[in-house]
């Protein structure tokens, strides 16, 4: 590596790029020995929150700005608008679990401290993976994610379903991370970079993709960030990770981790030739089909919603197919994902978070047969995970309605008009259990076993989270221009 | 080119030849007292037989984990101290340094983490 | 006042949010507030009947616009969705009844609605908002906003105040409805993707040359949305299912005005804006309406349920609407417009009268009724004229429509005519059938014996839509002629498709499709 490499590594650019990285990385630190210290638990979650706060405001700063970074640090990280604004979805849906997480854990809250700090380096790991444009920082970044998931997943070590939840989570994870480690490998001993970059050339795009060797390689990684993001078929493991782990880290699963690893597939869409773009629909069409059937079977709110969430991937994926066949507007498929995923962020974030309040009240809460009655007993409660059932349907006037609305159109706009009319049809069948859940809530009355009414008033952080989800989910309902401009 | 590998190539010799001439002068040199218990093949010091399923402490693991946190340290170490001269003819060498300190700050902070919550005591 | 149009739309909503801060126990603060907004927004809709056409008043108050957002299209800028509300010939007698009717459901609630009434109020409200919108709305992601809004009130006004199987009637609406619309939103996507505009009346005058093939696939997208809200023919098994375990009052809005979101759409896109495609598919629209006609009166008369048996002549007065529409000529087009409004005001009525009935009965089954017209002469006598009405009785308001309907038709298509035509005898038939059981013979059953007859409150309410009835019949002019300046312009529309469906020519090929070819490359 010769000087000049050395001293752009260093610039101001990449600073500013990384800043809201930094700013992560040492609240995550700055929370950790915190924890060592007596200090009050007030004082610990202002930490937590000025670390997000400040990761996020460095975030708008630079969607908000004259200038963006763009390309720095020899060329494997991105910091342009697009990943400033993945990086507010991020600390949005990081800032939601934590606040959900807040009296989720009142029985055993020994380990709050370790906790929050594994959620900050969670986000870390996703505003990392969303910017890279190298297959070593993905991994990197995508590791950082994982790892902490891998013990969040696990943190209520005294239930069986949860040490079960993150052991599943791991082994498959690590079988993933191993897939895009090997497919990487494969890809650079064709191309000789590990960089996307040589993607964006036509020339070397085209000679990379006539070998086999790196044909394999593509497929590989495809199939790790496959499984990340719980497409078919690669999502056999979420009902029982979703069910098994404490639920506000269900939802960071179900946001988080799933926004970031279609940031990173956005940014290597160019890896991907135009030829697959059928069998990607198919592969959508599937994961659709299979999410929803797959939900309509559940008694279990929270099964439920993790399948919902397979299905929800499969309509990202439908976007994808039709940006890799070739969708004339260009970035129209990243913007529909942004705004899609910014809405599931809400929505699910703001679902798995209202059933974490439940669940606190007692097991069965999350079942249908407990959510009888809801209506009655806690109205304001039901009223908002109605708008996240609806939203979650693509109702309109709700987040869910337009980025369903975008994604689709990314499909129609490449022509791909039959696959677009099934996955319209196959949402149809997803109302089927979203409605489930509205019934039970408004329009049963509490049977026999139901569990009793709680008297427990909800706590400050889980109402703010709560009321700035519905806030978010009809914003970008009823008035998205500001979201559509920035994205 | 492939001169330049000489040196591993003798290094290499070296370490193996080391190692198996410790062995083979102990065997010759050394007195052999024959016991049952060391005819039993070596299983890093468990028994061999009976039931897979003995617990062990948990403390061989955090030691063990806490042991690799240091020696990828090291490993990540090395590079830049053979690196520490071109770097700073390159004119970055304080900003490389103040990196490799950052990093192995971080790593204090998670010396100091384990050690307060009392990861470094054997018998809690 | 260029905002009368917004208001008259977000009243009802407005209202809906007043109510819902209010107490819980306060119920007859409840009622009083919904019956307030709503006779509001009734008096704002008959002055603005009253203003529309008025050559005095400015053009500017029945339109109202503001940017939205903006979505991605095939030219180099994005294609501005407008919020953007106006009232037309198409539009105004449908918003009319909707303002008009409401004031009168909300008061027939007094008598069945009495569990959560605050929750009722609210989403009776927030549904009138929602009927408005697609009334009033002109831009097409808007009146996509609009219609599917309003399926959300009507789904949980049947899932809480329904009957006993209300559950499985109101997924099976729900679902059904949105097979459709969902279908229609790709198309939605379609023309906002190749034709860069959302705007109703651009795209009225861009669609109109779009290749027929095209219009075919819009059309069929369109229809089906349409037709299952409508209900047509193979679609309609959601509505007699939805409509008995609907309570009274939602029964009254689904037949009333909800079905003619459907009519409307009909008339509004799939005629107005993709006139080759109905001039290609009138036969096959029109045979599934004079089937629908056929089938809906044999179905109803082979009812038992008084509630079941009324959804079912919807499904055939609804046959008349499509019809009518499809035959495409101006006496059809006259008159399907007309027999929306009929059908709102004589089914609304009748389903007022069942609730009414039930009420006291707590029965609708037509055995269990006989000589009620001793026991309650005044409930007779209500149900007499809207049965009359309802099958088209001179001088009453279903036999203007009928007749003009059902003149248009033949002028299309004979034997399509005719088999509508058999729809009015059978109509009859059922009607007066169903009438004679319930009103007349012997008083035999002790319960029918006890009946009260109808007091002020419900003779209030039902007065004003009698006196439409009769001045529907008698001066069908007073409504038609403000229509008739804007179905000419529809006229026009398929009067030119026609002449070029003659010619044996495709459309002219679109300007903004050869636009598209360039901006892909």
């Amino acid at each position: 590596m010769n000087a000049s490499v050395l001293k752009t590594l260093f610039s101001d650019a990449a600073y500013a790029a990384l800043a809201p990285l930094f700013a992560l990385g040492i609240g995550a630190l700055a929370v950790l020995v915190a924890g060592l210290f007596p200090l009050g638990k007030v004082a610990r979650a202002v930490l937590v929150l000025l670390t997000l706060l400040a990761a996020a405001a460095l975030n708008v700063g630079m969607l908000l700005g004259d200038s963006v970074p763009g390309l720095v640090l020899d060329g494997t990280f991105v910091a342009d608008r697009t990943t400033a604004m993945w990086g507010v979805i991020f600390t949005i849906g990081v800032g939601l679990a934590w606040l959900f997480s807040r009296h989720y854990y009142d029985e055993d809250a020994s380990h709050q401290n370790e906790h929050d700090v594994l959620m900050l380096a969670s986000a870390l790991g996703m505003s990392l993976m969303a910017g890279a444009r190298d297959l070593i920082v993905f991994f990197i970044g995508l590791e950082l994610l994982s790892i902490p998931l891998y013990a969040l997943a696990a943190f209520r070590r005294n239930r069986a379903k949860s040490v079960e939840a993150g052991l599943k989570y791991f082994l498959l994870g690590a079988f993933a991370a191993g897939f895009f480690l090997y497919g990487s490998a494969l890809i650079y001993a064709v191309s000789g970079t590990l960089k996307l970059d040589v993607f964006a050339d036509p020339a070397s795009r085209a000679k990379i993709l006539e070998s086999p060797m790196a044909l394999v390689g593509v497929a590989m990684l495809t199939g790790s960030l496959f499984f990340k993001i719980s497409v078919f078929p690669f999502h056999l493991w979420v009902p029982d990770v979703y069910e098994g782990s404490p639920t506000p880290v269900t939802g960071l699963m179900a946001t988080g981790t799933k926004a970031a690893a279609f940031a990173f597939l956005l940014n290597a869409l160019l890896a991907l030739p135009s030829s697959t773009s059928t069998s990607l629909a198919i592969i959508a069409l599937i994961t659709m089909a299979l999410g929803n059937l797959g939900a309509l079977v559940q008694q279990d709110v929270k099964r439920m919603l993790a399948y919902s969430g397979i299905a929800h991937a499969g309509v990202v994926l439908l976007g994808i197919a039709g940006a890799v066949a070739g969708d004339p507007k260009q970035g129209g498929a990243v913007q529909a994902a942004l705004f899609y995923m910014a809405a599931y962020v809400a929505t699910a974030g703001g679902a798995f978070g209202v059933l974490a309040l439940l669940e606190r009240d007692g097991e069965r809460m999350t079942t249908l047969e407990g959510l009888k009655g809801l209506g009655q007993r806690r109205p304001y409660l039901a009223a908002a995970l109605t708008v996240f059932m609806l939203s979650l349907a693509g109702i309109p006037a709700t987040g869910g309605f337009l980025g369903k609305w975008m994604v689709f159109s990314v499909a129609v706009r490449a022509e791909m008009i039959p696959a677009a009319v099934v996955g319209v049809l196959l949402s149809v069948v997803a109302l089927g259990y979203y409605l489930r859940v509205i019934i039970a809530m408004w329009m049963q009355e509490p049977g026999e076993d139901s569990p009793l009414a709680s008297t427990r008033a909800i706590a400050l952080p889980a109402t703010l989270a709560s009321a700035a989800c519905v806030a978010l989910v009809l914003v970008m309902g009823l008035a998205p221009r500001w979201f559509l401009d920035h994205m | 080119m492939l001169e330049s590998y000489a040196p591993i190539l003798i290094y290499a010799a070296v370490v193996i030849g080391f190692a198996v001439a410790n062995l083979v002068i102990s065997d010759l040199l050394g007195r052999k007292r024959r016991t049952i218990d060391k005819d039993r093949p070596y299983e890093s010091g468990m028994t061999p037989e009976g039931s897979a399923r003995v617990r062990l402490s948990i403390h061989f693991y955090l030691v063990a984990v806490l042991f690799i946190l240091f020696d990828v340290e090291s490993i990540f170490l090395v590079p830049w101290a053979v690196s520490a001269r071109a770097l700073s003819e390159a004119g970055v060498g304080p900003i490389v340094f103040a990196e490799i300190s950052l990093f192995v700050g971080v790593l204090a902070i998670g010396l100091a983490y384990v050690w307060r919550k009392g990861g470094l005591e054997w018998d809690r | 006042m260029q905002y009368e149009l917004v208001l008259l739309t977000f009243l009802p909503l407005l209202g809906a949010l007043a109510i819902a801060f209010t107490p819980k126990g306060a119920e007859r603060l409840q009622r009083l507030a919904a019956l307030a907004t709503t006779l509001v927004v009734a008096a704002l809709g008959v002055r603005l009947f009253l203003a529309y056409g008025d050559s005095g008043s400015d053009q500017g108050r029945f339109l109202f616009e503001l940017p939205w957002f903006s979505l991605p299209s095939s030219y180099g800028a994005d294609t501005a969705v407008n919020f953007k509300l106006g009232l037309d010939g198409v539009s105004l007698l449908m918003v009319t009844l909707t303002a008009v009717l409401m004031p009168i459901v909300i008061l027939s609630t007094w008598g069945h609605v009495h569990k959560r009434v605050k929750e009722f109020m609210v989403w009776m409200l927030v549904m009138q908002t929602g009927m408005l919108g697609t009334f009033l709305a002109l831009d097409l992601v808007l009146f996509y906003f609009f219609w599917e809004i309003s399926l959300i009130p009507l789904y949980f006004l049947i899932g809480i105040w329904g009957g006993e199987r209300r559950l499985y009637a109101t997924v099976k609406f729900f679902l059904y409805t949105l097979a459709g619309s969902l279908v229609m939103m790709v198309a939605i996507i379609w023309i906002l993707w190749t034709r860069g505009t959302s705007d109703v009346f651009e795209l009225i005058n861009i669609l109109c040359r779009a290749p027929l093939t095209e219009q075919l696939w819009l059309f069929a997208a369109f229809a089906l949305a349409f037709g299952i809200k409508v209900p047509l023919l193979p679609f309609h098994t959601w509505l007699p299912d939805a409509h008995t375990e609907a309570p009274t009052s939602g029964s009254v809005v689904l037949a009333g005005v909800l079905l003619k979101m459907g009519t409307y759409g009909l008339v509004r896109f799939c005629i107005h804006m993709l006139p080759g495609a109905a001039v290609e598919a009138a036969p096959v629209m029109m045979a599934l309406g004079a089937i629908g006609i056929l089938y809906g009166a044999l179905l109803a008369w082979a009812q038992d349920d008084l509630k079941r048996l009324i959804a079912c002549s919807s499904v055939s007065h609804l046959g008349y609407v499509v019809l009518g529409l499809f035959a495409l000529t101006p006496a059809g087009i006259n008159g399907g417009m007309l027999q929306m409004v009929n059908h709102g005001i004589s089914t609304g009525l009748l389903f007022l009268l069942v609730g009414m009935i039930y009420e006291r009965r707590h029965s609708r089954a037509l055995d269990a009724f006989g000589g009620v017209a001793v026991a309650m002469p005044l409930f007779a006598l209500f149900w007499v004229i809207t049965t009359l009405s309802s099958v088209g009785l001179p001088g009453l308001n279903g036999f203007v429509g009928e007749y003009l309907v059902l003149v248009g038709a033949f002028q299309a298509s004979p034997l399509w005519a005719i088999v509508g035509l058999s729809g009015v005898i059978f109509g009859a038939v059922y009607m007066l059938m169903a009438t004679r059981r319930m009103l007349f013979g012997a008083l035999d059953k002790p319960e029918n014996r006890e009946l009260t007859d109808l007091n002020a409150r419900e003779i209030g309410l039902m007065l004003p839509l009698v006196a439409l009835v009769v001045w529907l019949g008698v001066s069908p002019n007073t409504f038609m002629a403000k229509t008739q300046p804007s179905i000419e312009m529809v006229n026009l529309r398929i009067a030119e498709a026609r002449r070029a469906a003659l010619a044996g020519l495709d459309a002219a090929p679109a300007a903004p499709a050869s636009q598209r070819e360039e901006s892909a490359r």
